[in-house]
């Protein structure tokens, strides 16, 4: 294929996208001319090429096409929604023949169904007796088709040509139609095409004719202006040419580590490196903009979607989207577009009511699927939300113990939010009927397969008789992922942070007693429950390790798939650039890529989903496990601290992360001992006063654990760090009630320390008043 | 060297491979890493010698001394880099020597009596003055390639 023909490809299929949302929009707002002119320019400028290319097939359609637009765009018919039907059809048809090309390089012998394509268009037309007499007649354009001459003929023309919006010259190919027909937009580019018709790029005959032009109306040329205005300020770049600046920029970031380590006598030399520092992170930042896109490119097919989903189901919905400007890496935009619209489907399907269903009970008969999408810390999330009936718990839990995914007694544990995790399991669907959208039970498990696949989460919020919230996580980039790495004899590997809930460390003495075995399987009892483990080192048939050496267990989550991978240490957790393997490295199917490490060495990552796979690790309905215990009030997990002298428990779930800080960086707010920490001010609790005036050691250090409370944070500083346990709820002897801010912890009664106790900024009374900046709430996993 | 032949001449990158002197041409070479630092692969096919870092990319490493099935080598060796239509790949290889120049008159094809595997991966030799330099193309020696010809 050439690379007119390519240019030609994408350019049509984003003008198509961009009619398709015309189109629907216009169902809205059936009088807006600038959405009529709009869709036109676009059919033109498609006809207008594919006369220039010699797409005959191409060609009669749009021109069929473009007669019925240049009738509604003058306002001599008016856009019902039949009229708009027929022109989303054709549509589909010119996607059909563009796909075509694509693929086989021809658009492939017009056949019965254009013909009737053409003739449901021209019926169309004469809705209105008036109009019909003005029609130019179609079939002159199949005369004047095959007299263009065959592509391979035409010398490739320059690239600029193609780049503009519309090649006039091809404008030669249909007979002059009613003044009308001419686009106002087109008007505008009227007077270069007349004195440089270009002909070293156009066959003679079609240069010649070029039909004479009646004068623009001046509205025509402003917008034509502003739209070139778009083309000059943008340019398309291969997205191959991206990933190799991608690369490079990785690379000059290991250059640059390595000469910041580079110790010189010369101060000069250490101003250079900082600025090369800087240079390099603005333009690794350039270079990850560069391959974002707005979500836009995948929200705008919703609307048609939604639209044609809602005609065949008789059901009256609009759809509003928020945040299309929200941009994400285009490889990820790629990935979600498949799990949205599945989601859509179902919001549509299975969320929104029938209008009768509505009025009865008390809604507008109108249902709304609201599409959202907006940053949240180093993700971006999108919501589907509908305002149907939301998802009866009762019906799901029934559906999951008849189609056998869970036992008859779980399901009855099971508390609202695990239930609606249910979902996800493959082969779940409440569809009492398969229709031709949904009900064939995939679906919900596709969308969280395809979503962890590239490191995002997705997450269920049901409000019976209100509705229903899908929310997909995703990382804004793949190209660099969070990762721990991990070691295994003696090498590094990398596994992704978004598969890992939990580390685990056995010394030497403990890794016989606290691994157990059921015949080859071995175990690991994780608060009561056995969790399968991998052992990296067999797995991968490398040496193996004696058995009475200390070990790490990553605990991992995988597709809902939940086990331990035993490693030989742990590194540091890293921010890794993805490389991609080899074809004969990609075949052994444990390795996601390779990496290399700020010390620039090298790590193979890891693919926890197909490890486990490997490994037979099932499905565990465990995998929320999480969860339950969360909610489960008499067993909570606790992290035990030494503060002072005496041992205290801190609820895990309020743990936001546990730092290591020098005892001087400990300041005074008021009467406060607070901390600056990530540019706010975290309250601590009153210990830390006493490192304050200490003033001993500069260099001693402590650790603050931050913690969150409701909606703010506030800091726990402890001398050390014991233990993460399960502690059961104590009760009074005699009244039953629960003991409040004690638990049991190994045996022992512990106090619970009271986050509510550190006192919030705000009521700092003395000395100056102190801004608590609003503590991000969104800590960066 | 009889660079007087008005035959075609070329220039050649010999490498050493335990006792034996490797010729590949130049033009095929897109660089000569030093002794890089190289990673394992577990599980890899046999043929692969590791990973080696090479301007940003990881690139696959086919070792010349697994792929011959001789003893790993004891001291760290060199890699050239090579590309193929799958990508870049490189070659591990003992030592990387000077660039010869060798004709055309004096290249001879394999041998009938070499063995079955060396007679895929060899392109004959050609007769230096003193020894035998062994003509290798890379395009034979590409990871895709050898996947397919010699499974595990």
């Amino acid at each position: 294929m050439d690379d007119l023909t390519r240019e030609f490809l994408l350019e049509s299929q984003e003008g198509l996208d961009r009619m398709e949302r015309a189109l629907t929009d216009l169902e809205t707002r059936p009088g807006d001319t600038e959405l009529l002119a709009d869709i036109f320019r676009s059919v033109h400028t498609i006809k207008g090429t594919t006369g220039f290319l010699g797409f005959s097939r191409l060609e009669a359609l749009s021109h069929a096409g473009e007669n019925l637009l240049g009738l509604l765009r003058d306002g001599k018919l008016a856009a019902t929604p039949a009229i708009i039907s027929g022109l989303l059809s054709l549509m589909d048809r010119l996607r059909g023949v563009l796909h075509s090309i694509e693929t086989t390089g021809a658009e492939g012998e017009s056949d019965a169904q254009d013909a009737a394509m053409i003739e449901r268009l021209e019926r169309l037309q004469l809705g209105d007796a008036s109009i019909a007499v003005a029609e130019p007649v179609p079939q002159e354009v199949s005369v004047a088709a095959p007299a263009h001459p065959i592509r391979p003929h035409k010398p490739r023309a320059p690239r600029r040509r193609v780049t503009h919006p519309l090649p006039d010259g091809a404008e030669g190919a249909p007979p002059p139609a009613s003044p009308e027909e001419a686009g106002p937009p087109r008007e505008a580019e009227e007077s270069p095409r007349e004195p440089a018709p270009e002909p070293r790029s156009l066959p003679a005959a079609a240069a010649a004719s070029l039909p004479a032009r009646p004068a623009s109306e001046p509205a025509g040329e402003v917008q034509a202006a502003t739209s070139s205005g778009t083309a000059d300020s943008t340019l398309r770049v291969d997205v191959e040419l991206l990933n190799r600046m991608m690369n490079l920029v990785g690379e000059l970031v290991l250059t640059r580590n390595q000469i910041l380590q580079t110790t010189s006598a010369d101060p000069g030399f250490a101003l250079l490196g900082r600025r090369l520092d800087m240079v390099t992170a603005d333009l690794r930042e350039s270079v990850m903009k560069a391959r974002m896109q707005p979500v836009s490119h995948v929200f705008s097919r919703f609307p048609r979607l939604v639209r044609d989903l809602a005609l065949g189901l008789d059901k009256k919905i609009r759809l509003e989207m928020e945040g299309q400007e929200t941009e994400l890496d285009k490889s990820l935009l790629e990935a979600i577009r498949d799990p949205l619209t599945h989601s859509i489907r179902n919001a549509v399907d299975h969320g929104i009511e029938l209008p009768a269903v509505r009025l009865a009970a008390g809604k507008p008969a109108e249902g709304v699927v609201r599409l959202r999408a907006y940053h949240e810390g180093s993700h971006v999330i999108v919501e589907v939300h509908d305002d149907g009936a939301g998802m009866s718990i009762e019906k799901i839990r029934r559906k999951a113990v008849e189609r056998q995914l869970i036992p008859q007694q779980r399901a009855e544990q099971m508390n609202e939010r695990e239930i609606l995790q249910l979902i996800f399991l493959p082969g779940f669907s409440t569809a009492e009927a398969v229709t031709s959208v949904s009900g064939r039970g995939v679906g919900m498990d596709v969308v969280r397969t395809n979503v962890e696949k590239i490191g995002g989460k997705v997450d269920v919020e049901s409000h019976a008789g209100k509705g229903s919230i899908l929310r997909l996580r995703i990382p804004l980039t793949l190209a660099i992922i969070p990762a721990l790495i991990v070691r295994s004899r003696g090498q590094n590997f990398a596994v992704p942070q978004t598969a890992l809930t939990e580390l685990v460390h056995l010394s030497a003495g403990e890794t016989d007693s606290r691994i157990e075995r059921l015949e080859n399987a071995a175990l690991y009892r994780l608060r009561g429950r056995l969790l399968p483990l991998v052992f990296l080192d067999r797995l991968l048939q490398q040496s193996v390790r004696e058995s009475h050496v200390p070990c790490d267990i990553a605990i991992l989550n995988a597709d809902g798939r939940r086990y331990g991978l035993v490693v030989d240490g742990l590194a540091d957790p890293e921010e890794i650039v993805v490389k991609p393997l080899a074809a004969v490295l990609r075949e052994i199917g444990f390795y996601a890529g390779a990496t290399i490490l700020g010390n620039g060495e090298m790590a193979l990552i890891l693919n926890p989903g197909a490890i486990a796979q490997n490994a037979n690790v099932g499905l565990s309905s465990e995998g929320e496990e999480g969860l339950t215990e969360e909610k489960n009030a008499a067993r909570r997990d606790y992290l035990v601290v030494e503060a002072g002298s005496h041992r205290a428990a801190l609820p895990l779930e309020t743990v936001v992360r546990i730092e290591r800080i020098p005892r001087s960086r400990i300041e005074r707010a008021g009467s406060r001992p607070v901390l600056r920490f990530e540019g706010a001010l975290l309250p601590l609790d009153d210990a830390a006063a006493d490192f304050i005036d200490a003033g001993d050691d500069p260099d001693a250090q402590t650790t603050v654990v931050v913690c969150r409370d409701g909606r703010r944070h506030v800091g726990m500083t402890v001398s050390q760090v014991l233990d993460v346990t399960g502690g059961s709820q104590l009760q009074e002897a005699g009244s039953g009630l629960a003991a409040e801010g004690i638990t049991l912890l190994h045996e022992k009664v512990t106090s619970i320390v009271s986050l509510a106790s550190i006192p919030p900024l705000e009521n700092v009374r003395d000395g100056e008043p102190v801004m608590e900046s609003a503590f991000s709430l969104e800590e960066e996993q | 060297m009889n660079e007087s032949s008005a035959t075609h001449t070329q220039e050649v990158c010999s490498v050493v491979v335990g006792d034996t002197l490797y010729g590949i041409p130049i033009a095929h070479v897109l660089e000569i890493l030093g002794k890089p630092a190289t990673q394992p692969v577990p599980l890899a096919p046999y043929f692969v010698g590791g990973l080696v870092h090479y301007r940003g990319e990881v690139l696959t490493a086919v070792s010349l001394r697994r792929l011959l099935g001789m003893e790993p080598a004891k001291t760290p060796e060199d890699v050239l880099v090579f590309e193929s239509a799958d990508g870049l790949f490189g070659l591990f290889v003992d030592s990387v020597g000077e660039v010869l120049h060798v004709s055309d008159t004096d290249h001879e094809p394999n041998p009938a009596t070499l063995e079955a595997r060396r007679q895929a991966l060899f392109d004959g030799a050609w007769k230096l003055k003193d020894r035998l330099l062994v003509s290798l193309a890379p395009e034979r020696l590409d990871p895709m390639r050898l996947a397919g010809a010699f499974p595990a």
